[in-house]
């Protein structure tokens, strides 16, 4: 169909204009890409402070955790004269997109961090897939990290296979086998006070988890629990009705949750108004926080989560961090908190020990000594660099939701307040 | 640009212009698919992944080398296409393109699932890169580039070529001249899908990962907009764009990350509504005419025309 | 067992159905699915959200707002950008694809600035028994919402000149417009019911689950899916085929092999069903093709 010609050359002389605007455009934004915006990277600076870096999602709980770990870790050692007469400075660098880190935005961070500004320290990755990611930098760009998560036991292992290349790995976090072993010390003595021998298991279908249900699978049939369920979970499922339903219809007791990402107030409400006869506990990054309590509505009572950082007497050093914290950023902290926090002094202690801030040295001095930290005490297997795991070392602090919203630790028994004693949901008295 | 990137030895630059090289292949042979024969591939960035994926499980658990790996991506994805291809001959318009959209979100949702194999989110990492050297990646990607660009392009001036076009203006019409319209659509999804999963695989070797950024919609969005930048159906236009829009969409994510995709989707529509036979199509046929003297092309609507 | 399958099958297929209904009105009139529904469902939701908490105002003001808007801005994408490519099918996918990302640019920023880690709507969380079962009272509301949509839509269809013009239009637009229906007319209100619908499935269902910039597409696909099944143009058919959806996936949910839940693979019904339905009668299984169908049911 010809169309009327007054109309097809508006068209035309609106269409030659666009395709103008889009050429100069394209053009220009080439040119300042190539002459303008990369030689900024080259300036050289020259600054007296010490540089540490934090690469993480920064946007998202865990990672402003981590931010403020660190924050808070600087301003300590600055106000006691910095690390061998030198202030420390932080430099952040957020690798998600969307709130999930992404490998590509860690690499490119990494590099970043290491070659423009030649930080001596990163904390982080957060996030396993990116510390996986980033293993074979290291060897290349020898920067330090001592990293607050990335728990992922194939990290490990690939320290283990030659840890030469990979000396410069630390991780102040436990890894999946470590959560692992502490969970199922926890299971053995709940279940046995609860009467309970059935137990499912959600998780979400992550890199972290799956150490921690490849050991969970071997350590029940050796404990003579019966592993009646396991729910691999989409992190960004909307509704556990079909896993909480066939859970109870295996009869399971109790469920061990492990979540980072995903939305657990879905998954307590809907535990609750089933009103599903099984006892709710795990690791869940959404229930640590003070705030679940109101979002839930209450209906976390009795939900009992794994704190990697708690205000309870770990160590001497503790509860007086637990309190600096609070007054400092004015919310409580989170797990990454602790751990970022105890990656900087550790860091710095190693520094002061050998009298000199070049990874090679730093990496020798964190393997050989042992360190007191705010979320327990350190030392570091010469082998893969895993963080010993047990009592006087690091553990987990359990620690249950109960009327109005108070968090009360209830295990290991000596964090048991006096007075107070496990719950159960309302239905299952 | 392109050819002289010892100008400037910077990392960030240098592998910006790689991975250009490789966008540029991503869009010719998409454009030998959907500009020539009209069946508009919005599944397309399933068969980057798919080479991408497969070369990357190749060279992390047997150890395979980048250039072998590379072929046998393309040959997964190209084998993978006759999934697409088969639904393309019973089905007109957009039914196709709606199911073709359909298989980057069953890749998704199978990377998630499977986890311990495809890693969901968190992508397949520790790919060995291409070479050790940034430099020597970017002449191997530009001589990828080329050669792919040579090879379809002769292809297109082909027979091969002709029959594609014929499809696209009117199938009954070539299928009841004797032509066997099926071997030739499916060879146009064969070269298209090879083409990209080889790409989709380079790209790995560039950045040692792979991850659903492969299968995602903005990468679509980004293609679809380079593609109707540089013409559909001319080729060339589509691969030349590709290097501009490229290092436009990385500015872009510098500067404002959440609002990059919109921008070009922005861009996109505004394409659809005021020149949908692409900018580059409008200025070329506008200088033919010129040259001709009123013979006139007709402009119209990509996609083919019996629907 | 067999009871709470029932039941939650048909709490699901209830948002189902309002959501591919309100796809199938815009999808019959313009003869070409609007790959943007998703994102007017997510709209909806966030625009909810932000009045509620940026505004503090009154909840039920908010959803009327959001509906509001949302239907402002489908409309205005009609009149913009959608009516002028109509004639190609293939710019209509990929435009209103992009108009969806578009819009998703925009949430995704807000998402991000917000500051909030997870977005919510409010919703009545307390439950009810029925029959042995617990079933949330949001949930009860998302059924009776349904029925009274689906009633309302079948009187509109049937009854209301209106309704009768987009069936027209719908099935055979040469003669519609012969006989004086105006095209774009229908269409400008196709598209605004449709947004309502969207934007009706967005505030009850995004309150139950925490909200994110791109919950609009599996919904898009799913409601794509149904229309598809169940055959455009018909009320019935999309809502057996809603609910046969709903259904499958339940039961794709609850099963497991050995030890391990097969929950995961729910999420891919909607999407196997839709390229085995397109692969072999794209015109749909259950409903009758836009000709055949002459009675309104």
């Amino acid at each position: 169909m010809p169309v009327p010609s007054k109309i097809e050359s508006n068209k035309e002389a609106l269409t030659k204009l666009c395709v103008l605007i889009i050429i100069t455009t394209m053009i220009t934004a080439a040119i300042l890409a190539h002459y303008i915006i990369y030689p900024m990277f080259f300036l050289n600076q020259v600054n007296p402070s010490i540089k540490i870096g934090v690469l993480g999602p920064l946007l998202t709980p865990a990672g402003r955790g981590m931010l403020e770990g660190v924050t808070l870790a600087i301003e300590t050692i600055n106000k006691r004269g910095g690390v061998l007469g030198r202030y420390l400075e932080v430099v952040p660098y957020d690798d998600a997109e969307a709130g999930i880190s992404k490998s590509e935005k860690g690499l490119a961070g990494y590099i970043k961090l290491s070659t423009e500004d030649k930080v001596s320290v990163i904390i982080g990755p957060y996030s396993s897939h990116v510390a996986l990611a980033l293993l074979d930098l290291l060897p290349k760009y020898k920067t330090l990290i001592v990293t607050s998560g990335a728990i992922a036991d194939e990290i490990d292992k690939k320290i283990a296979e030659n840890p030469t290349k990979y000396k410069y790995f630390f991780r102040t976090h436990m890894n999946a086998t470590g959560e692992a072993i502490i969970l199922w010390d926890y299971l053995t003595d709940i279940c046995k006070s609860l009467n309970i021998t059935k137990i499912a298991i959600f998780y979400e279908n992550l890199a972290w988890t799956q150490g921690i249900i490849e050991y969970s699978k071997s350590k029940a049939q050796e404990l003579g629990f019966n592993l009646v369920f396991l729910a691999p979970i989409d992190p960004t499922t909307k509704s556990y009705i079909s896993e909480l339903r066939t859970a109870k219809d295996k009869g399971a007791q109790l469920i061990y949750t492990l979540f980072s990402l995903a939305d657990t107030t879905v998954l307590i409400k809907e535990w609750y108004e089933q009103k599903i006869p099984a006892f709710i506990t795990g690791g869940d990054m959404m229930a640590e926080d003070p705030t679940f309590w109101n979002t839930t509505a209450g209906k976390a009572y009795s939900y009992t989560i794994v704190h990697w950082g708690f205000r309870a007497p770990i160590t001497n050093k503790t509860e007086e961090f637990y309190d600096d914290y609070l007054e400092r950023f004015g919310h409580t902290p989170n797990f990454q908190s602790y751990l970022a926090y105890d990656a900087v002094m550790i860091w710095a202690q190693a520094a002061e020990t050998t009298g000199k801030l070049d990874s090679d040295n730093v990496a020798d001095t964190l393997l050989e000594n042992i360190y007191e930290g705010v979320a327990g005490r350190y030392k570091f297997s010469t082998t893969s660099h895993s963080v010993y795991v047990g009592k006087n070392w690091k553990t987990g602090i359990y620690v249950q939701w109960q009327d109005n919203g108070e968090q009360v630790p209830i295990w290991p028994s000596e964090f048991l307040p006096p007075g107070k004693s496990i719950v159960l949901p309302p239905w299952m008295r | 640009m392109p050819l002289v990137p010892a100008i400037s030895e910077n990392p960030s630059y240098l592998i910006l212009l790689t991975v250009a090289n490789i966008y540029a292949v991503f869009t010719v042979s998409f454009d030998i698919l959907s500009g020539y024969t009209g069946y508009v591939n919005m599944g397309y960035t399933f068969l980057i992944a798919v080479g991408g994926y497969s070369a990357a499980l190749l060279n992390i658990h047997c150890h395979v080398s980048p250039f072998l790996d590379i072929i046998v991506g393309g040959i997964v994805s190209a084998v993978t296409s006759m999934l697409l291809a088969l639904p393309s001959l019973r089905l007109k318009g957009p039914y196709f393109a709606i199911l073709s959209f359909i298989y980057p979100l069953i890749f998704e949702k199978i990377t998630k699932i499977f986890y311990p194999i495809f890693r969901g989110e968190d992508g397949l990492a520790g790919i060995t890169s291409l070479t050790e050297s940034l430099v020597t990646n970017y002449y191997l990607t530009l001589f990828f580039a080329v050669t792919s660009t040579f090879l379809i392009t002769m292809c297109s001036n082909s027979y091969i070529g002709t029959i594609f076009k014929a499809i696209r203006e009117d199938e009954t019409a070539c299928e009841a001249s004797g032509v066997n319209i099926t071997l030739y659509k499916f060879t146009a999804f064969t070269i298209s899908a090879f083409f990209a999963g080889a790409a989709g695989a380079t790209y790995g070797h560039i950045f040692t990962l792979v991850s659903l950024d492969l299968v995602s919609l903005s990468l679509l969005v980004t293609l679809l907009t380079t593609w109707i930048v540089g013409g559909i159906g001319t080729l060339i236009g589509p691969a030349a764009a590709a290097y501009v829009m490229y290092m436009l969409d990385e500015q872009l994510r510098r500067i404002m990350p959440e609002m990059r995709t919109s921008i070009f989707c922005l861009v996109l529509i505004f394409l659809i509504l005021l020149e949908p036979q692409g900018v580059f199509n409008r200025i070329f046929s506008d200088f033919k005419k010129y040259l001709r003297q009123g013979i006139n092309k007709e402009g119209g609507h990509f996609g083919r025309k019996d629907t | 067992m067999i009871l709470e399958l029932l039941i939650y099958g048909f709490t699901m297929g209830s948002v189902y159905a309002i959501s591919a209904l309100g796809l199938s009105l815009i999808y019959g009139v313009a003869r070409v699915p609007n790959m943007a529904y998703g994102a007017f469902y997510t709209l909806s939701a966030y625009i909810a959200f932000i009045l509620l908490n940026e505004f503090s105002l009154d909840f039920s003001l908010c959803i009327l707002l959001s509906l509001f808007v949302t239907v402002a801005i489908a409309i205005a994408s009609e009149k913009l950008l959608i009516k002028h490519i109509l004639a190609n099918p293939n710019s209509v996918i990929i435009a209103t694809i992009s108009l969806a990302l578009f819009f998703e640019g925009f949430i995704q920023k807000y998402q991000k600035d917000s500051g909030y880690s997870y977005a919510y709507l409010p919703s009545i969380t307390e439950s009810v028994d029925i029959l042995g079962i617990y079933i949330s009272i949001q949930r009860v509301l998302i059924i009776v919402v349904f029925l009274v949509l689906a009633v309302g839509l079948h009187f509109l269809m049937a009854k209301t000149k209106v309704g009768m013009a987009i069936r027209a239009v719908a099935q055979n637009p040469e003669e519609a417009v012969a006989v004086g229906i105006s095209k774009e007319k229908i269409l400008t209100i196709a598209m605004g019911l449709s947004a309502a619908m969207a934007g009706i499935t967005g505030i009850l269902f995004g309150g139950m689950q925490a909200m994110s910039p791109y919950m609009g597409w599996p919904l898009l696909i799913k409601s794509l899916t149904i229309v598809t099944l169940g055959g455009l143009g018909s009320i019935s058919g999309t809502i057996m085929a809603s609910l046969i959806l709903a259904y499958t996936e339940q039961v794709v949910a609850s099963l497991s092999i050995g030890l391990i839940s097969l929950s995961q693979f729910s999420e891919l019904v909607s999407l196997i069903l839709l390229i085995v339905i397109l692969l072999f009668k794209p015109t749909g299984l259950l409903g009758k093709t836009a000709k055949e169908e002459e009675i309104p049911h």
